[in-house]
């Protein structure tokens, strides 16, 4: 337990350290580009001008170079980001609202990925050198090889253009949902809260069944007990943010998911194949087989627990991978996240919003890979060494 | 000395040495790529795009910038309105009404008249709606009989010679807004040449102006250039014309008639009330003693002439101001009336009837003659009269400056006399001139250019545009080049070709316009836009127009000189033969072409950033593995920070800083591309360098250097090229989403770049055939390194292998 301490005390010390200096990465970029990062205001008549001279202090424009960079690290740090020339607010505010959504799109893609690929993965391992694994990996590969704006486009062409089922273009719109999918209106009488703690009561209850029936298993219980505890929670919580809204929010976020899904589900498949391919190749498998154990339960319980190691890994470093698909990807469904954003501020000269949004989106990359080496340290004891 | 070729040798001998350790991995990973379905499949498609992007200036269709021609990229409409049938017809004229008026009434009146006597005036305007009759829209067909429209007498004759339309005709009507004219449609005044008289009158309430007797039957008649609406007339001079106050220009038209022996100059003043209640200083000043149209007979000249006269009156360049002149605005440079004489001097009258000079004619030191139609720059300045001359040995052109009264000292010509002139030699700049010779004995049409010198007045030869087209070419016309470029020429053999105007690298060849008169038609002409002007600035290709009149079907057609766009084609073939295979993008470029293009581009930026990035990984991960420590730490370090600096939104960074072009990206691609590739080659290096061999090489007394880069690097290699396959994939890919987001290298043609033009035509949901291949291409050509990738990967892990 101490070793584990120590090397999470550890990782998390070098992330803190990454962190830093990409910061003074980022600052460097935007200090490269052309022109005063508050230009666009000088050049806004309308901007107010003492707003304009506390700006120059706080960003220490025309200071020294060290001196501003002394004074970009900290504003970074703690959110002070400065206003947004294209918002006309607080870049704050701005990505308040945009990180969420970016964070739900691809959160989700990334969540139906993993289980998708994992799924596969492991199917095709197991029927090594048959027709339905060439076939998977040549089908994985060619959507893992495509653009992502492109079969973004064409995906919008067939499913919003031709047949109409998804919207063309945004994050959320209530008219649309509400013309073409007229027999959802029932759910605006539900809560989403509602169904959630719903859903956690009956996980809570499952848990605990579970965990007494098996008598000896505190963790059971514990779990399903805090599962209940986080249903109280949402059942008093008031968000006034019903099923139907979130209908359309899904059904929003429907095609950008399936092309981000279609984009990256072969990097988990193939890792996932080679590593259960690898695992097999071990002399506990044979064990298990001479046993004369069930090929499904070999299979799932034996093999495949084993190969999870380094989807974990990968399912952290994709991060970085994953968001920058975002940027095209809410580009070209005009999907108002973070990626969204900042294509627009880095094309208008936005350059407090971009360097914001640029520095978030590393926070987060960063934050998933120790989160990623963490757990792995946590699933295998060697690495903490 | 032998030091040196020693150590050559010993270096040949490494060298060698490395060569043959190579070939002899280049062959083992071909004996089991062999074996890996994928990779040879990978392999294949690598190959078939390599050859596409080797090959490309020789298996695409088209050249690299090859354009659709203009038959494939725009479809003309002709639309007819029917007159009487076979009676004899003079060449249709246009007359635009009063153009920049509020009310956007404006059109052109086509005018046909025949010498029977009879004029049928058509109001064409433009339309908005496609596919919708100019004829249609005004629907303001006026028809009348010479001989009893104006009630004159004695009753004009026949033949009816000629008609031409003056601008503006009567008082036209303030409706109470300022700078609101009444339907300009219904403006104008027509003057007619028929039998013996000249008669002006307005058409639309049958009142004749003026009208004269001449004492012979004209042969040749015509009206100023700017009358015509010929020169390029600036907008604020086009309100002039409608009798603006502040713009000091004289209100006249004048007209001449001839008979070759026997010329008369007539003058038509329109200085009328000003339609917001201002008068012009001008009128009812002394000179102008009337509110109303006017005519008046000038003079009368009895000279013999060698060819037609012209009037020339630029507004620009007369004298301006009343004064004390009898004359005003009838003075100074800008104003002749031009008699060629058949003793080779050619007679300057002032438009009052004074001769102003006599200027003997010659071409090539030789005296010359004036052997057809002369004609003027079309803009305000300079002044120059170009004279087609005819010498005793030569026929040719000569530049004459309206200020000086003399010759241009180059002159252009041809060795034989026997030429015929075609056309008028009006450019409308002081630029490129076109014109024509017909060559009786050859039976053929020499179409030219030559540059004509603004300030000198000298011409010289172009070669790029010049032509013989078969038989005597039945008319010509030039557009003007603001607009459309393009020269017309419709041949004896009745077709209708376009050359264009613009001057590349190579000649100008003829292109068969889309739409061909039926046989028959005299000639065709130039019929300029439906809003209201022919030559006004601001003209878009789209609005002009040409006219045929056929006589002998009993019908009068206008046609779009440009047509209506039809690009981006889809795949088939089209009127000037030409098929694509994929079809065309906005401008015409061949899809087929394109790819074939981009994919060199494609393959460019994914080797060499892929080469890049894999020189930078290995040998970083090489310098970390072998030497360790604080080496280790500081590049191992760095590694992490470009491992988790976001890739795209950097890139996109980094390409605001920096120009885009091909080199930047491949650049920018390496830069971002290295530090996986690092850190495998790492962990190989720290296995490696524990290995027996390493050891016996140390022993033996082996540098680090040396160790490094000649016993373990070669061992490393196959993880770089693993490296190097995936990285290709990536590059090509972001090479794509860069390009489509707008900061590709707009220079050269990239797959990713077509996409992005179809997403800012907007036809990203309508061009499938613009869409689907060139993500296509991307795909494939990705995969196909992708799958490479994986067949290396199962040479170097075994275990993948197939059991």
């Amino acid at each position: 337990m101490a070793a584990l301490l120590n090397y999470i005390v550890k990782r998390s010390v070098q992330g803190a350290v990454t962190i830093l200096v990409v910061t003074l990465v980022i600052f460097l970029l935007f200090h490269q580009m052309p022109g005063s990062i508050i230009d666009n205001f000088r050049a806004d008549p309308t901007f107010n001008r003492a707003k304009l001279a506390q700006l120059n202090e706080t960003f220490g424009v025309n200071d020294p170079f060290f001196v501003k960079m002394y004074k970009f690290v900290p504003n970074m740090f703690t959110f002070n980001f400065g206003p947004s020339y294209l918002e006309s607010k607080p870049v704050v505010d701005v990505l308040r609202e945009a990180l969420p959504r970016t964070l739900f799109l691809f959160g989700g893609a990334v969540i139906i990925e993993y289980l998708l690929g994992i799924l596969l993965g492991r199917y095709i391992a197991w029927k090594r050198g048959r027709f339905s694994e060439g076939a998977t990996v040549v089908t994985s590969l060619f959507f893992y090889n495509m653009p992502s704006f492109w079969i973004g486009l064409i995906l919008l062409y067939f499913f919003a253009f031709v047949v109409d089922w998804f919207p063309l273009r945004g994050y959320s719109d209530l008219a649309w949902t509400d013309q073409h999918y007229a027999w959802l209106a029932g759910l605006n009488n539900i809560q989403l809260s509602t169904v959630l703690a719903v859903v956690c009561v009956l996980l809570g209850v499952v848990g605990i069944v579970l965990g007494l029936r098996a008598r000896s298993t505190r963790r059971e219980v514990l779990g399903g007990g805090i599962v209940a505890a986080g249903a109280v929670v949402l059942a008093v919580g008031n968000w006034n943010f019903s099923m139907f809204d979130f209908a359309d929010i899904a059904i929003h976020a429907f095609l950008p998911m399936l092309a981000l899904v279609l984009i990256s589900s072969a990097g988990t498949i193939l890792l996932m194949q080679t590593s259960m391919l690898e695992v097999m190749g071990e002399d506990f498998i044979l064990t298990a087989r001479a046993k004369g154990l069930s090929e499904r339960v070999v299979r799932s319980h034996h093999a495949a627990r084993n190969a999870y190691l380094p989807i974990v890994t990968s399912l952290a470093i994709s991060l970085g991978f994953v968001i920058g698909g975002a940027i095209v990807l809410e580009q070209i469904f005009s999907y108002y996240g973070a990626g969204w954003y900042f294509l627009q501020a880095v094309t208008r000269h936005d350059y407090f919003l971009a360097g914001a949004d640029l520095f978030l989106i590393s926070v987060l990359v960063i934050a998933g890979n120790i989160i990623a080496d963490i757990m792995y340290g946590v699933l295998d004891p060697r690495v903490r060494l | 000395m032998s030091v040196s070729e020693g150590g050559v040798q010993a270096r040949s001998t490494r060298a060698r040495g490395i060569g043959r350790s190579l070939w002899r991995f280049a062959k083992r990973s071909w004996g089991t790529l062999r074996e890996s379905r994928l990779g040879m499949a990978g392999f294949i498609i690598v190959l078939i795009f390599a050859a596409m992007a080797i090959l490309a200036p020789v298996i695409s269709p088209y050249p690299r910038n090859f354009e659709a021609p203009t038959s494939d990229r725009f479809v003309v409409h002709g639309y007819n309105q029917t007159i009487d049938v076979n009676l004899d017809y003079n060449a249709p004229v246009l007359g635009p009404t009063t153009p920049l008026s509020a009310d956007k009434l404006g059109g052109v009146w086509e005018i046909n008249s025949n010498r029977q006597g009879s004029i049928y005036m058509n109001f064409l305007q433009y339309s908005l709606v496609a596919n919708t009759s100019p004829y249609r829209v005004g629907n303001l067909s006026v028809t009348l009989d010479i001989t009893q429209a104006f009630g004159v007498t004695p009753i004009p004759g026949t033949p009816l010679q000629a008609v031409y339309y003056i601008v503006p005709g009567k008082n036209v009507t303030a409706t109470g807004v300022p700078v609101t004219f009444g339907p300009s449609a219904r403006n104008g005044l027509i003057a007619a040449f028929a039998g013996n008289t000249f008669v002006v009158g307005d058409p639309f309430t049958g009142k004749a102006v003026y009208d004269y007797t001449l004492p012979y039957a004209p042969l040749w008649t015509s009206e100023d250039p700017a009358a015509a609406g010929q020169m390029l007339v600036a907008p604020t001079m086009r309100l002039a014309q409608v009798g603006i106050v502040g713009v000091g220009v004289g209100p006249y038209r004048y007209l001449y008639a001839s008979d070759g022996n026997r010329s008369d100059l007539f003058e038509i003043s329109y200085c009328h009330s000003d339609p917001i209640g201002a008068t012009p200083t001008y009128c009812g000043s002394p000179g102008f003693p009337v509110l109303a149209p006017y005519g008046r007979h000038v003079a009368s000249f009895n000279l013999s002439l060698s060819a037609p006269p012209l009037v020339y009156y630029n507004q620009e360049s007369v004298v301006t101001q009343p004064s004390n002149s009898p004359f005003p605005y009838r003075e100074g440079p800008g104003q002749a009336f031009l008699l060629p004489l058949a003793n080779g001097t050619l007679a300057v009258a002032n438009v009052t009837g004074n001769i102003r000079a006599w200027v003997p004619l010659t071409l090539g030191g030789q005296p010359a003659v004036v052997d057809g139609s002369m004609g003027f720059v079309r803009s305000t300045y300079p002044l120059f009269i170009i004279l087609p001359l005819r010498s005793a040995g030569a026929s040719g052109l000569a530049v004459l400056d309206l200020n000086s009264l003399q010759l241009s000292p180059r002159e252009s010509s041809f060795a034989d006399p026997s030429l015929v002139p075609l056309g008028q030699p009006s450019p409308y700049r002081a630029q490129s001139l076109f014109f024509a010779y017909y060559n009786q004995s050859l039976n053929s049409t020499h179409l030219f250019s030559l540059f004509l010198n603004a300030t000198s007045g000298n011409l010289t030869p172009n070669p790029q545009f010049d032509w013989t087209f078969a038989g005597r070419v039945r008319s010509y016309f030039e557009v003007p080049p603001d607009a459309l470029p393009t020269v017309f020429i419709y041949t004896e053999e009745g077709k209708l070709y376009t050359m264009a105007t613009v001057f590349g690298a190579t000649a100008v060849v003829p292109e068969e316009f889309p739409l061909a008169p039926p046989p028959g038609v005299p000639e065709v002409v130039y019929a300029g836009s439906f809003g209201g002007t022919l030559y006004g600035g601001g003209l878009t290709p789209q609005e002009l127009n040409g006219v045929w009149l056929d006589g002998g079907r009993g019908q009068t057609v206008v046609f779009q000189l440009l047509g209506t766009i039809r690009t981006p084609l889809p795949p088939g073939t089209y009127p000037s033969g030409n098929t694509y295979l994929l079809g065309t993008d906005f401008n015409g470029a061949d899809m087929v072409t394109l790819l074939f293009y981009g994919s060199q581009v494609a393959f460019i930026v994914g080797l060499l950033a892929a080469l890049f990035a894999v020189g930078i990984g290995t040998l970083v991960g090489l310098l970390a593995g072998y030497f360790g420590k604080l080496i280790d730490t500081l590049l191992m370090r760095t590694t992490d920070v470009f491992l988790v600096l976001p890739f795209l939104p950097v890139v996109l960074v980094l390409e605001q800083i920096m120009r885009p072009s091909i080199w930047v990206i491949v650049i920018i691609l390496a830069i971002l591309g290295w530090p996986g590739i690092a850190r495998v080659v790492r962990s190989q290096v720290l296995t490696l360098k524990e290995r027996p061999f390493v050891d016996a090489a140390r022993v033996s007394g082996a540098s680090d250097l040396r160790l490094v880069f000649l016993h373990i690097a070669p061992n490393v290699l196959p993880f770089s090229f693993l490296y190097m396959s995936l990285t290709v994939s990536g590059a090509i890919i972001t090479e794509a989403i860069l390009s489509f987001l707008g900061l590709g290298d707009p220079y050269v043609i990239s797959w990713g770049g077509i996409l992005s033009s179809v997403l800012t035509q907007g036809g990203a949901l309508t061009y499938w055939w613009w869409l689907v291949p060139p993500g296509l291409c991307i795909t494939f050509l990705s995969l196909g390194f992708y799958l490479l990738g994986r067949g290396f990967d199962e040479i170097i892990n075994p275990r993948l292998r197939r059991r």
